[in-house]
């Protein structure tokens, strides 16, 4: 059976094996025609895109994982449960701003009303 | 026992009233510039993930285009410029130009995974604005100021009452002094026990019987994000270097004018800089980084008492690292036709 840790060291021998060969283009092309620069830039794009293939794989697997999808979940619930513990003293806040402004308007009025005014 | 409350200065005057009801709260906002440090940066993390979707795409755009104009071959124009918009359909398929004889162009692998990521980091930027937003001093400033205004409102409208009960109207806005401190208290504490419960859930492993040694949530996702973004750096590196092999080619297969010449010089050396820019940069040890620093703040929320300057270090080279990187990928957006990149 294939382990986990056979397929990443499969995956960073053939990462190893491709710069390799992205090496020895850039050395062939410090001699090359301009025609063949070109065709070795061609080679080397096709190469670097095998390598962010084999690389992306490794990130969506992560992406995709249990363990992120859990993890985000956790983040989640402890970003809600924040906000409303920050949100509670805001509305506290207005609450009490309102029955200060309200009171401040009784007070304006309360001396007309008792006939102090 | 008389209790003299001035009800215009709150805060001040209620001093002893802590050491009188033998309470003490322990304070979110003690760490408020660190959150807000982190908070930032994981901002500035989230706009690096999504200028650097923006800028690969434009990095694959301007590549193909100095490929076109170097080879001088028949351009076609791609199917997936006739289809209609079905989101059944897969969504590789690209609109746009490709040279005949190569394959019709489509989104990397790469490019598909940004939904995806989008989605993680928005859930990670959700966390860090509510580290922000509950120890956010400035929201028990508003508070105290309500409960100085209600305080001042109350004063003068029990001012009348003195007439019938002398000294009503001290008391009255002393009672409402005593009452918003111990909401106020109350409230500040439940902001610390959500911080404290939210960072300990957060940044401290879970294990079970099926994953005995787990990672913490925030080691997951940042270490999962740091990989993204290392792809995202890599491969635009990949474009820019494609981009600036070609034109370098150019400057010497067919004749061109100084001016020519010069420009397109500029344009290669910028491709070069603004890869060698992002090559600079480090962002898998960024978002390590943003874990540290969580861990550092997770032990400083769990002992309050203790100095928290390995949190301040931690904070200080998390920032670092993610304005380096920041900078690198939101500074290489244009297209380097424009001659603007690394320069």
């Amino acid at each position: 059976m294939v382990a986990v840790a056979d397929i990443t060291a499969a995956k960073a021998d053939c990462i190893a094996k491709i710069n390799e060969m992205i090496s020895a283009a850039r050395e062939l092309q410090k001699t090359a025609t301009d025609a063949d620069r070109l065709k070795l830039e061609d080679a080397i794009a096709d190469l670097k895109k095998l390598r962010d293939e084999i690389r992306v794989q490794e990130y969506v697997a992560a992406l995709n994982s249990t363990a992120m999808q859990n993890a985000l979940v956790t983040i989640e619930s402890a970003a809600t449960k924040m906000n409303t513990a920050a949100q509670n003293m805001k509305t506290v806040a207005q609450i009490i701003a309102n029955l200060a402004a309200f009171l401040g308007a009784a007070a304006q009025v309360l001396p007309a009303l008792t006939g102090h005014a | 026992m008389t209790y003299f409350i001035d009800s215009k200065r709150p805060r001040t005057s209620v001093w002893i009233l802590p050491l009188l009801l033998g309470a003490t709260a322990c304070s979110p906002y003690s760490f408020s510039s660190e959150v807000a440090s982190i908070s930032n940066g994981v901002d500035k993390m989230a706009e690096s993930f999504s200028s650097g979707y923006d800028g690969l795409a434009g990095d694959l755009a301007t590549t193909k285009q100095v490929e076109m104009a170097a080879k001088r071959q028949r351009i076609l124009l791609a199917g997936a410029c006739d289809d209609e918009v079905d989101a059944r359909r897969s969504n590789t398929a690209v609109c746009g130009l490709y040279i005949a004889g190569t394959s019709e162009p489509e989104l990397t692998s790469l490019q598909l995974t940004q939904a995806q990521t989008m989605r993680s980091v928005r859930v990670l930027k959700k966390y860090a604005n509510a580290l922000a937003a509950v120890t956010n001093a400035a929201d028990r400033t508003a508070y105290d100021a309500a409960v100085g205004q209600l305080s001042g409102a109350v004063a003068t409208v029990t001012a009348s009452a003195n007439l019938a009960a002398p000294g009503a109207g001290m008391i009255a806005p002393a009672a409402v002094n005593v009452f918003g401190w111990v909401v106020g208290t109350a409230l500040d504490q439940q902001r610390y026990d959500s911080l404290r419960t939210a960072v300990n859930r957060v940044g401290q492993p879970l294990p079970d019987k099926e994953n005995p040694n787990p990672r913490s949530p925030i080691r997951v996702v940042t270490g999962t994000l740091g990989m993204g973004l290392s792809q995202l750096t890599n491969a635009r590196i990949g474009a820019l270097t494609r981009e600036a092999g070609i034109l370098t080619i150019g400057l010497s297969s067919r004749p061109l004018s100084d001016e020519a010449y010069r420009k397109q010089l500029a344009e290669a050396w910028a491709a070069a800089a603004t890869a060698e820019a992002l090559r600079r940069s480090d962002p898998q040890g960024a978002a390590a980084d943003l874990a540290d620093a969580h861990d550092k703040l997770v032990e400083a929320v769990n002992e309050p008492g203790r100095s928290y300057g390995s949190l301040l270090k931690a904070v200080g080279e998390f920032g670092e690292k993610i304005s380096a990187l920041h900078t690198a990928m939101t500074a290489a957006n244009s297209p380097s036709t424009t001659s603007k990149k690394g320069q």
